[in-house]
């Protein structure tokens, strides 16, 4: 049987367990350096970054969600960004995934955000063909960038 | 003459001005429907949800760039979200985005935060051109997926055990 509930700081090393998980089967396990450290610091300290819902299956930890704020210049309004939902392969096709995403759209709803949003890596195409069939919207016009290590300190000293 | 500074309650009228301006520019000038009051409540509060930088050219508004934290659990650290970047078209070609952005990424590493992060329209080709020649780094197998309102209720709907 499901069971999903707000993550607590107890959570915090299966919590830094299913990120790698994550980060594993999103193949960029080289890039993951979370610790349980960081996750008490920036999870569960007095203003937290983020929040989790944790999916129990038969009282043994399936999956989480991971979520926080952001805003539209445009709607004058905050969102939630769904930075990670994630179940662990064995416990697949119970619907967790469902579950978490109709959980994390409730407190969107609730709490008045405007929408939800999150991102999906390109080879996926289960998730691609799950979010479609549950009336996501895909913003294909719009290209994800970042500046990071190196060009983060070079673009501050072309900026002189 | 260039100046940048931090945007106070003050700047509110001329920062939804330039938010119009670029709605219009991405031909979106429909989903621009912010008004003052909630730029004031939202970005000039106890807890503000936004931070800008308004540039100026021989003290006229220039362009801003808005932005906000993300956390990135892959990092275990903070990076800045920049929403907003804009110029003036009769202001571009002067180094203003150069300068809001190295701004920016400067608060960002102040910050302790590991990157800038943003998004950009696929035709936007400038742009992208500008943020190649910076050493950007384009994410290309991410694709942006949101639900609307609808799609929230819809999906709280359809999921009996959606009740928390």
């Amino acid at each position: 049987m499901l069971k999903v509930r707000p993550a607590t700081k107890n959570d915090a090393p299966l919590l830094r367990n299913l990120i790698h998980e994550l980060a594993d089967f999103e193949r960029l396990a080289h890039e993951t350096i979370i610790t349980e450290e960081d996750v008490v610091r920036d999870g569960f300290g007095p203003t937290p970054k983020f929040r989790t819902l944790i999916a129990e299956w038969d009282g043994q930890s399936a999956g989480y969600a991971l979520f926080f704020e952001f805003y539209s210049s445009f709607q004058g309004r905050a969102g939630l960004f769904l930075e990670d939902i994630f179940v662990r392969p064995q416990y697949r096709k119970h619907g967790i995934g469902s579950e978490l995403l109709a959980h994390v759209a409730r407190i969107a709803w609730e709490e008045d955000y405007f929408c939800l949003r999150w991102e999906v890596l390109d080879w996926n195409s289960t998730a691609i063909e799950f979010y479609r069939k549950l009336g996501a919207e895909f913003l294909d016009e719009w290209k994800a960038v970042c500046l990071i290590g190196d060009a983060l300190q070079a673009v501050t000293a072309k900026g002189k | 003459m260039l100046t940048i500074h931090s945007a106070t309650r003050d700047d509110v009228p001329t920062l939804l001005a330039l938010i119009r301006g670029l709605a219009a520019f991405e031909k979106k000038p429909h989903k621009a429907v912010a008004t003052e009051a909630d730029l004031l409540r939202d970005g000039f509060g106890p807890q503000p949800k936004f931070r800008t930088l308004i540039a100026k050219w021989d003290g006229r508004p220039a362009g801003y760039a808005s932005f906000f934290y993300f956390y990135s659990t892959f990092q275990g650290r903070p990076a800045l979200f920049l929403e907003d970047l804009f110029v003036l078209d009769e202001l571009r070609g002067k180094g203003i985005g150069k300068a809001l952005l190295a701004a920016v990424v400067k608060l960002a590493l102040n910050d302790g935060c590991f990157g800038l992060r943003w998004e950009v329209l696929d035709w936007n080709r400038p742009a992208i051109e500008f943020y190649e020649k910076l050493g950007a780094t384009f994410l290309n197998e991410r694709k942006v997926v949101a639900f609307d309102e609808d799609a929230m209720r819809r999906m709280i709907e359809t999921t009996e055990s959606g009740s928390c």
